[in-house]
């Protein structure tokens, strides 16, 4: 097992750069997950660590060993693809044995090492079969096999739940995590669905453009969130975002939105006056108040999803949401009033976006 | 770009055998041809010296070079034309789930099967005057009283012989088709239906639209096959009676191989492959048109 | 009547006189190789006639060299059929699995050898054998087959090898293979269905070419089928109709269940190729 150390990493695709400078560090036995939206490039990371793809610039190294001019078979990685990968014209057993079989070991050790990998996936009863006859979930089984036999320092996954359905998702994802538990082998798990991303992850690396958004553990990203990008991506449903002015008056410090709404801050907060901002409130964190506290919104939309309800409501001519434990119901036109406790709101630099 | 492990010789490596081959084998004749076009030649075949354009000049003034270039130009045209007209009705009813449809493409696809060569054979016996067995038939229905000589003046003779064109180029431009409305959306129909369309306003406004860029591609490709066709001719009237059903093609071959008029012949072959050049580019523009959309990001990483 | 008899009914009524004309000479076909030679040219002519001569399928065989051909044809057929699937392979897989410079230019340059049709060039290539000291050797036809018909193999196989996923490769070679293995262990075995059929087609190829081969052989030892065929029938004041038509059913009969067998193929390669 080995750290992944990326420095300075840029991908050109002839004129078209594609990632901008990307620096990671991932310790040994951790599991980071790189999550960001479709085409933001996290697979063509990836594929560079996995040496599918050239390095354009900058190095990346396995351990201390800089692996930027070394073949993907001697990288001593193993991959899970998005589509699994899985070789048609050979039974399960061969699929999973294939490394091993290049790699000259002696049959028992192989037998060996698939039979125990096959018991940790449940796949015995399937190893003469040949891929097309397993279903998805099997299939995908099949691709961590192959995997688990190799002992690799590294495992890479691009999306590998993306073809399951919801339920089966749920339970691979705890299934992986669990592995990873038992084997801390060193794993970079690529998705773009941030709830996988907070379940699995020790760390998450979000990225947007080509770029490194913000490093950190799942509760970091999500307490924290560096930039507009970030607070947007992470948590669902996402952070509502009114922008204003921050003003001050007897009361203390506070945004004033569009309609002189007034959306109190914190005394602590280092925003200066007449700044333009972005006001951040988290759904969860928006209650209903009983009294003159928080400010005045709308009632649109009403959408119970079992543990919460859902409540959209119009502030300073925006739709926000907030959610509500409370069985109480609401009428859409209603005028109810919200309140965020001044610790939970998120200010962001209206130009630039990052965090105040 | 700065770093890269895959090599780029690597691929040039391997188209590099075929490229060779194609080159010597197609690329040299023409630069040969070019250069005997304007050689006087003997009748054996023996370079007399250089005589600059005279070749082409004597092509020009040869009133069979022009008999034979507006029947090129007919035969082209008319079996082109009727092998399109057939082959998308052809191509609508094959792609239409129907009771014995697989016996039915068959048949349909079997003169492709069979080489031009034969199929002409077996036309040019079974429309023999006195024993074919097509006159026999046409007599058994009381269509004809009198056996017909198909085959024995020049304008009955290129009738049936472009109608024998059309038979052979509908299965090659049926499969064109078939690739066609395979890969069309089934949605946009289901949608149309929806929207209350009836079949024939599906076929005006879905169906044409969607097959344009095959139906162009069918147009050229078949234009230049067409164009280039010997066998038909050659074997069922060799261009006579009296050159009056020979095409460019037959004329060329006639001079190279029977007269022995290489310089002229040669000039001719160019002008043809001048022409085919022009059909050539054209084709290429259309479907480098067609890619355009899909290749885009790969022409970006070429450049 | 269910709709989709009634719609069949009619599909086959429109279609029932394309079939008939197509049909038709291979009727002429068996009902001439079959009969006797003196019914050949009778008046007023008809389809039917006294006996079942198998025999005609043995004098022609001995008295046209039959044989010879057919060995000739098979010779030229094969040879430039494994050639072209042999050079043709690197070539459709670098173009289904490497970007480099110049692709486009390749391909737009196959595309030009496609258009470019044998009866132009008969000439410059008559002399080209001449020079190479090829003409009346079968391996003249081999060489210019392989090169006439690389186009079409390269397009076929690539359309096909697009069709494996790239990722089967790139999963093997994580797992620890070298590019050669991986090509021999992981991409031929899923390719093989491909080259049997682009084979079978450039087979046919070959089998049906006419003008080379009328062109480039000159002695009556190394004509291949077709020109054997044509040979019966060019020139003479006395034609042989019922050998000429045993010669024809042996040369097409195998053919036309062969390519029958496989058109669907064809059909599909267009598909996935769209005409690319
Ligand atoms: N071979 C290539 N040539 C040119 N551009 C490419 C190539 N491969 C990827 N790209 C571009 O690089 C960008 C990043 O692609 P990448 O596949 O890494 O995205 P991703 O983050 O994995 O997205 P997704 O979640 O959709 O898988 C995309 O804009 C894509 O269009
Ligand atoms: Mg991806």
């Amino acid at each position: 097992m080995a750290s992944v150390t990326i420095s300075g990493v840029e991908k050109w695709f002839g004129t078209l750069q594609i990632l901008h400078g990307i620096d990671i560090d991932i310790e040994d036995q951790e599991f980071v997950v790189l999550v960001g939206p479709s085409g933001c490039g996290k697979s063509t990371l990836l594929r560079m660590i996995a040496g599918l793809e050239p390095i354009s610039d900058g190095e990346i190294s396995i351990g201390t060993r800089v692996i930027n001019d070394v073949p993907a078979r001697d990288r001593d990685i193993a991959m899970v693809f998005q589509n699994y990968a899985l070789y048609p014209h050979m039974s399960v057993y061969d699929n999973i044995g294939f490394s091993l079989k290049l790699r000259k070991r002696s049959k028992q050790e192989v037998s060996e090492k698939i039979s125990e990998a096959a018991q940790i996936l449940d796949l015995t009863p399937y190893l003469e079969r040949s891929p097309r006859q397993l279903s998805g979930g099997q299939r995908q089984r099949v691709a961590m096999g192959r995997a688990l036999v190799r002992d690799a320092q590294v495992f890479l996954f691009d999306e590998p739940l993306s073809n399951l359905d919801a339920k089966l998702r749920v339970v691979m994802r705890t299934e992986i995590k669990a592995l990873h538990q038992r084997l801390k082998t060193t794993s970079v798990y690529v998705t773009h669905d941030q709830i996988e991303a907070m379940t699995m992850a020790d760390r998450i690396v979000v990225m947007n453009k080509g770029r490194v958004e913000q490093i950190g553990t799942p509760m970091d990203l999500y307490d924290f969130p560096a930039n507009l990008f970030v607070a947007d991506f992470i948590g669902s449903p996402s952070m509502n975002f009114i922008e204003g002015v921050v003003a001050a008056d007897n009361d203390g410090p506070f945004v004033m939105a569009k309609d002189r709404t007034r959306l109190a801050i914190s005394r602590d907060s280092s925003a200066e006056l007449g700044q333009k901002v972005v006001y951040g409130a988290r759904p969860e964190h928006l209650v209903l108040s009983g009294g003159s506290e928080g400010f005045g919104a709308t009632v649109e939309v009403i959408e119970p999803t079992g543990p919460n309800i859902q409540i959209f409501a119009d502030v300073a001519g925006k739709r926000i949401c907030a959610l509500s434990a409370e069985r109480r119901t609401h009428k859409p036109g209603q005028k109810i009033r919200l309140h965020c406790p001044e610790t939970s709101v998120h200010l962001f630099d209206a130009s630039s976006g990052a965090r105040i | 770009m700065k770093s890269r492990t895959r090599i780029p010789t690597t691929p040039l490596l391997m188209i590099l055998p075929s490229f060779l081959l194609a080159m010597s084998i197609i690329g040299y004749p023409i630069l040969d041809l070019a250069w005997t076009s304007m050689q006087e030649v003997s009748r054996f075949g023996k370079m007399m010296g250089f005589i600059g354009l005279a070749n082409f000049a004597e092509v020009f003034r040869d009133p069979l070079f022009y008999s034979s270039l507006v029947r090129t130009l007919i035969w082209t045209v008319a079996v082109v034309g009727g092998t399109l007209i057939m082959s998308l009705p052809i191509a609508i009813m094959l792609n239409d789930d129907f009771h014995g449809r697989g016996l039915a493409r068959v048949i349909v696809m079997l003169p492709w099967a069979i080489s031009l060569t034969m199929t002409a054979v077996l036309w040019r016996w079974s429309l023999n005057g006195r024993a074919g067995l097509i006159n026999a038939t046409l007599m058994d229905f009381h269509i004809i009283t009198e056996p017909i000589e198909w085959l024995a003046t020049a304008p009955l003779a290129f009738t049936v012989e472009i109608l024998v064109g059309i038979l052979v180029s509908i299965p090659f431009t049926t499969t064109i088709f078939l690739g066609g409305l395979s890969s069309l959306p089934q949605d946009s129909y289901e949608a149309a239906v929806v929207d209350g369309a009836k079949p024939w306003e599906l076929f005006r406004y879905i169906t044409l639209p969607l097959m344009k860029p095959f139906i162009n591609i069918a147009i050229v490709l078949n234009v230049i096959y067409v164009f280039n066709s010997l066998p038909i001719i050659w074997v069922m009237t060799e261009g006579g009676p009296a050159n009056g059903t020979d095409i460019l093609v037959t004329y060329l071959y006639k001079l190279a191989f029977r007269f022995g008029q290489l310089g002229k012949a040669s000039a001719i072959s160019l002008i043809m492959f001048f022409v085919l050049f022009v059909f050539t580019i054209a084709y290429v523009l259309m479907v480098m048109r067609q890619e355009h959309d899909s290749t885009a990001e790969e022409v970006k990483n070429d450049a | 009547m269910t709709p989709k008899l009634k719609k069949s009914l009619l599909y086959w009524l429109l279609l029932s006189p394309l079939c008939v004309v197509i049909l038709l000479p291979f009727g002429v076909m068996f009902v001439t190789a079959l009969r006797p030679r003196d019914e050949l040219f009778v008046y007023p002519p008809t389809w039917t006639f006294s006996e079942f001569r198998w025999e005609n399928f043995v004098e022609m065989w001995v008295k046209t060299n039959f044989g010879g051909a057919l060995l000739n044809s098979l010779y030229v057929s094969v040879t430039s059929t494994i050639i072209a699937i042999v050079l043709s392979i690197p070539a459709a897989y670098a173009l289904s699995r490497y970007r480099f410079s110049g692709k486009g230019l390749y391909r737009n340059f196959l595309l030009m050898t496609q258009m470019m049709s044998p009866i132009v060039l008969v000439l410059g290539l008559f002399r080209l054998m001449v020079h190479l000291n090829l003409v009346n050797s079968l391996n003249s036809l081999v060489v210019t087959y392989v090169a006439f018909n690389m186009a079409f193999t390269i397009w076929m196989l690539q359309s096909y090898f697009n069709t494996i996923p790239r990722e089967l490769e790139e999963a093997s070679w994580i797992d620890g293979a070298t590019s050669f293995t991986s090509l021999v262990k992981i991409f031929l075995p899923l390719a093989v269905p491909a080259m049997v059929v682009t084979a079978i087609f450039t087979f046919i190829n070959s089998w049906n070419e006419f003008v080379l081969a009328l062109t480039l052989i000159r002695s009556q030892n190394d004509y291949t089928l077709p020109v054997q065929i044509f040979s019966q029938v060019a020139g003479r004041y006395q034609v042989e109709w019922h050998h000429v038509m045993a010669a024809t059913v042996l040369a097409t009969v195998p053919v036309a269940i062969v390519f029958s067998w496989l058109q669907r193929y064809l059909i599909r390669g267009m598909a996935l190729g769209a005409v690319k």
